[in-house]
């Protein structure tokens, strides 16, 4: 399958209009706070989720749970759950809201535009979820009617949710649910890519010789074998760095094909890591077929990623900066030389 | 995390600026590797567009006039800029210098090295530092004039050779360029 070059996302959030000329195996997103990077991720997932509602409600219900059902009845927004995305756009329901993805995409996934207003049968205006791709157009209403049926999975099985690529997020996604981490787990185990999770937790911790995942629901706790030692001892006895690996190690396996997502990666992890995780990733990213985005506040995470990208020779990666300027959002794109060459002067890229 | 950047020039020029601005000697990286020599006017380009895009405040470009030409340069750089968003360029590089600004990118400033044709060149400014009674500063401005107009093959650039002489007869004789990094002057 063939891997986006460029991304162009108008309308979305804080976006009004963001163009990535070009994107990479391995991308890593940084900038102040509040400049867009998690929601660029956001848009990333949208588009790789084939235009399934879950994953909008899912990306709204993180960041703007109302405290409770009454709450959401209060809200200005209750009729149209999902209106908050798209807000502050004049172009809203005109030109519609665009996550496009360039040319060379595959022609059965996604083009925009993704969101327009249509009229009920009482000719009232109700903002809509559109999906056009070329098998045709399909609208979804952001109404809570539209959300229940998210959340009852209903859209999760709809045949018209067509091109539907995985894409996981390990730091927030996995943590909060515990059949997911099972699911991915079970796609994992006994397999080649068990080997290659493997091979990710190892950069911490060099003697693990194998994992199991204990078969109690409730608790999905990976337990490790070390060296000799016939003890399977829970991953929480190590570290939060070890469970980081894990859960980016069991998301990259599980999205050949797709995106892995991870939002403020240098979580949990010190920073003698980097250098051996981007090697990790640039090299799983062209084996896997997997284009990653990454978001960083952190220098030591960009320097080594520029060093490590430009090292590899098969692997593209890409340092992007955020910038917020009168006209809008901006993105500031180093090129791998660029980047190697501006943390090697001591430059300040975030 | 350096706030200045200098593009062009390597540790002589490093030098003279902060000889020049004291106070810039800790904001100012000093240029590693074999920086002495010329940079190439793509070497130009490619350290001025990674330092654009990084988040310095102020970037110096130092054109040396003796070793290229710097309205040429002067485009090559020009071109950068534009592309960056700068606006307002001017099409021929004034002798002044010129400084640039676009909206959330680093001030940068592009001046011209003096030559050794015009009024005031460098050298002058190197023998301001050596006391006029330096006993080896008097032999080289003697030996100098002590040449007929006519035989003279360095022309008018009378500072540069008194300055050449004078290097060259110190207990280390050594170039211009290393002068300043050795801090003889």
């Amino acid at each position: 399958m063939a891997k986006p070059t460029s991304l162009e996302i108008h309308n979305y959030k804080c976006f009004s209009s963001l163009r990535l000329e070009t994107v990479g195996d391995v991308n890593l997103i940084a900038g102040k706070n509040n400049v867009g990077k998690t929601t660029l991720l956001e848009a990333v997932a949208l588009v790789a989720s084939g235009g399934n509602p879950t994953e909008l409600f899912r990306i709204l219900d993180r960041r703007e749970r109302p405290s409770s059902e009454a709450a959401l009845v209060q809200c200005m927004m209750d009729q149209f759950p999902a209106l908050p995305c798209f807000l502050g756009f004049d172009e809203f329901g005109l030109d519609g809201v665009k996550i496009d993805l360039p040319a060379n995409w595959p022609k059965d996934n996604l083009k925009g535009p993704w969101s327009e207003f249509r009229r009920d049968s009482h000719s009232k205006l109700i903002p809509s979820f559109a999906i056009h791709c070329m098998t045709g157009a399909f609208a979804f209403d952001l109404t809570l009617e539209t959300r229940q049926a998210a959340y009852a999975g209903v859209f999760d099985t709809d045949p018209r949710v067509a091109g539907t690529m995985r894409t996981y997020r390990s730091n927030f996604e996995l943590r909060s649910n515990p059949n997911l981490i099972r699911r991915l787990w079970d796609e994992t185990e006994a397999r080649p890519s068990e080997e290659i999770l493997i091979q990710a937790m190892r950069i911490i911790e060099p003697k693990i010789q194998r994992i199991t995942l204990p078969s109690i629901p409730e608790t999905p706790t990976p337990r490790l074998r070390l060296g000799d030692s016939s003890e399977l001892a829970p991953i929480t006895r190590f570290g939060d760095g070890l469970t980081r690996l894990f859960e980016i190690g069991l998301s990259l396996v599980n999205a050949k094909g797709g995106f892995l997502l991870l939002d403020e990666i240098e979580d949990g992890l010190h920073h003698s890591v980097f250098p051996k995780l981007w090697e990790f990733l640039l090299r799983s990213s062209k084996d896997l077929d997997v284009t990653i985005f990454a978001t960083t506040h952190s220098y030591d995470a960009a320097v080594s990623f520029s060093r490590s990208a430009l090292d590899d020779k098969n692997s593209l990666g890409f340092l992007t900066r955020l910038d917020q300027r009168k006209s809008g959002i901006v993105p500031v794109q180093f090129t791998e030389r660029e980047a190697f060459l501006a943390t090697e002067e001591g430059l300040e890229v975030r | 995390m350096s706030s200045n950047f200098l593009v062009s020039g390597g540790t002589a020029e490093w030098h003279l600026i902060v000889h020049l601005f004291p106070a810039l000697k800790p904001k100012l990286k000093y240029p590693e590797g074999n920086a002495i020599a010329a940079l190439s006017d793509d070497t130009v380009r490619e350290r001025l567009s990674f330092a654009i895009k990084s988040k310095v405040e102020r970037i110096c470009v130092l054109f040396d006039a003796e070793q290229r030409e710097a309205q040429r340069s002067w485009r090559s750089v020009r071109e950068v800029l534009a592309e960056d968003g700068y606006v307002q360029l001017p099409e021929e590089m004034p002798k002044s210098g010129v400084i640039c600004e676009a909206e959330g990118r680093p001030r940068v400033g592009v001046w011209i090295m003096p030559d050794n044709l015009s009024r005031g060149m460098i050298e002058d400014f190197y023998l301001q530092s050596i006391p006029r009674d330096d006993r080896e500063r008097i032999r080289s401005e003697q030996f100098i004039q002590s040449i007929p107009s006519s035989e003279r093959l360095f022309g008018a650039k009378i500072s540069k050779a008194v300055y050449g002489v004078w290097l060259s007869i110190q207990k280390e004789p050594t170039s211009p360029a290393q002068a300043i990094t050795r801090n003889l002057v």
